[in-house]
């Protein structure tokens, strides 16, 4: 919890008043980082069970200064980047879920146990059948990471859409009996505040779900791939350096979207009754 | 023949089907309203006030909801009317979207019924004025006090021009200053506009103060019990300390007092 407080005071850099901040989070760093390399060479701990910061300070310079394959950075950007494919995919087909599950309650019936399904199929376990289907490439792997997060996007929405009041239903349809014009109007700005929200769990989701299916998928170049061959092959600093990056990347995303959150809620004030 | 009636019902009962039990709310109800008078409607809490309401207004009723009779608005269906524009609905709850401000919640009708930019800013110019809110116009709804935004709704159901015009306790979440200053305020707002009002409430001294006839609804299952012609100049500032005003006042508690028990 506190290092995640703080480093986002790493994200907003260019307030002012957060540069005490950001001292105090390089002097917690520093801190953690010192005491983490006495305990290890105190207590004897072998490097692949864990790791020294030098040994990842070495991997680091190693990596980036040395190698001329494709570092650690490259392989997490591009995870990042089908991520956030999968991301935008699954809110806008999540949200199209919602809004159909919202419009009746048998279709709602009907979907609703294959939605909940998407939650309790493991994807490692899904992969394979899904990759007979779709091939072994970035399709299916996409395609499973909408099937991981598009859970709690469709039923937030629906939700939120069955939570506005009847009494703004009723208001609308004395202007009009089009349901466009109702979407438009009505529904659509009630969805900004939820979207907004759920947004911010599918960042963090859609990360974790393109490493988990980089495993059983031949998808070349991702980070998940690559942290589960160095496992193998006991390259446990690049492990570790993999994971923190992937972690800082999530970070970042996350406050980014925290950040457009505040924006638009103070400013237009959608779907506020 | 002109058609004076704005409302017209005639042996109106409706039911609520629910599992095993049912439940009659109103029951044989019979009234008519002249065209550009201003009536209300007074009853006991959970009477059938806001059932009724919703009949006249020509929105679609839950399923459960049967109902027998006639009504005509306009003389029309309820819908058709609806589906005309010429219903205007002010409800119990200001019900303004938040994330527009003054202005543009007023203008939301208008925009979805497709009226011209410059036809909008000419009609809210011209309610703007009308309610007093030419300073608010830039403000959010939650930056009102309730009785403002209980006008700005006011303002947004008479923007398309309806003939007639519902509201269910408008008033009813206010305290007594500025329900009497919103009183007044409706009242010149009909005065200058010549539409009929129908106007639910249950305070009995609101009734008297704002209506040419108030009809006093029983107890459930409900229909008209009485109804009283009130014959007081508009506006009834003056009137309001008359031994007249407080006849008419303990005439209404009194059918109410009957229709309760
Ligand atoms: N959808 C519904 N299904 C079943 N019963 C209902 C439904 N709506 C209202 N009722 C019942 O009908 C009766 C009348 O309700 P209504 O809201 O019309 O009363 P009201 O006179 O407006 O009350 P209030 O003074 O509290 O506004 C109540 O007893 C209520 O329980
Ligand atoms: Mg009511």
């Amino acid at each position: 919890m506190i290092i995640q407080k703080d480093l986002s005071g790493l994200f907003f850099w260019f307030k002012k008043s957060n540069l005490v901040k950001i001292f105090k989070t390089i002097l917690f760093l520093t801190i953690l980082l010192l005491t983490w390399e006495l305990i290890i060479t105190k207590f004897n701990i072998p490097k692949r069970i864990i790791p020294k910061p030098t040994d990842l300070f070495n991997f680091l310079q190693q990596e980036f200064l040395n190698s001329k394959s494709t570092t650690v950075l490259t392989k997490s950007i591009f995870s990042f980047k089908d991520a956030l494919i999968g991301f935008f995919l699954s809110l806008l087909v999540g949200t199209g879920i919602g809004i159909t599950l919202s419009k009746s309650k048998t279709v709602d019936a009907i979907l609703f146990p294959f939605l909940f399904l998407t939650q309790i199929v493991p994807v490692p376990a899904l992969a394979p059948v899904l990759a007979a289907i779709l091939g072994y490439g970035q399709t299916t792997k996409i395609f499973l990471i909408v099937l991981f997060t598009i859970f709690p996007i469709a039923v937030i929405i629906k939700n939120a859409i069955l939570n506005i009041p009847e009494n703004y239903t009723l208001l609308l349809h004395t202007y009009t009996r089009k349901r466009f014009a109702i979407f438009k109007h009505l529904i659509l700005p009630s969805l900004v505040p939820p979207l907004l929200s759920v947004m911010k769990i599918v960042a963090t989701s859609s990360i974790v779900a393109t490493i988990i299916t980089e495993l059983p998928l031949s998808v070349k170049n991702g980070i998940g791939k690559d942290i589960y061959n160095s496992f193998n092959n006991q390259l446990i600093p690049r492990v570790w350096v993999s994971v923190i990056i992937i972690s800082i990347i999530s970070l970042l995303f996350f406050n980014c979207i925290s950040f457009f959150e505040k924006y638009i809620t103070s400013k237009y004030k959608y779907g506020q009754y | 023949m002109v058609n004076t009636k704005a409302i017209e019902v005639k042996r109106l009962s409706a039911d609520f089907k629910g599992d095993g039990k049912d439940l009659n709310v109103l029951s044989n109800i019979n009234f008519t309203i002249s065209k550009g008078s201003f009536n209300c409607i007074i009853g006991p809490s959970g009477c059938g006030k806001s059932t009724l309401f919703r009949l006249l207004s020509g929105l679609p009723t839950r399923d459960s909801c049967k109902i027998s009779g006639s009504i005509r608005v306009l003389g029309k269906k309820p819908e058709t009317a609806s589906r005309n524009r010429e219903i205007g609905l002010v409800l119990q709850k200001p019900t303004l979207l938040e994330w527009r401000d003054v202005q543009s919640n007023i203008a939301l009708p208008l925009e979805i019924m497709g009226y011209t930019k410059e036809k909008q800013e000419e009609k809210i110019s011209e309610l703007l004025n009308l309610l007093d809110l030419n300073e608010y116009s830039e403000y959010r709804p939650s930056e009102l006090s309730g009785g403002m935004q209980q006008k700005v709704s006011i303002g947004r159901a008479l923007a398309y021009d309806p003939e007639l015009l519902l509201m269910d306790e408008p008033f009813g979440a206010l305290d007594e200053i500025n329900r009497r200053r919103m009183n007044n305020e409706i009242i010149k707002i009909w005065r200058k506009t010549k539409k009929t009002i129908l106007f639910i409430t249950h305070s009995i001294d609101e009734a008297v103060y704002l209506s040419q006839k108030v009809m006093v609804l029983s107890k459930k299952p409900s229909t008209i019990h009485k109804t009283i012609n009130i014959d007081l100049e508009y506006p009834r500032e003056k009137e309001e300390n008359s031994s007249k005003y407080f006849k008419y006042i303990k005439e209404v508690r009194g059918y109410l007092n009957e229709a309760s028990c």
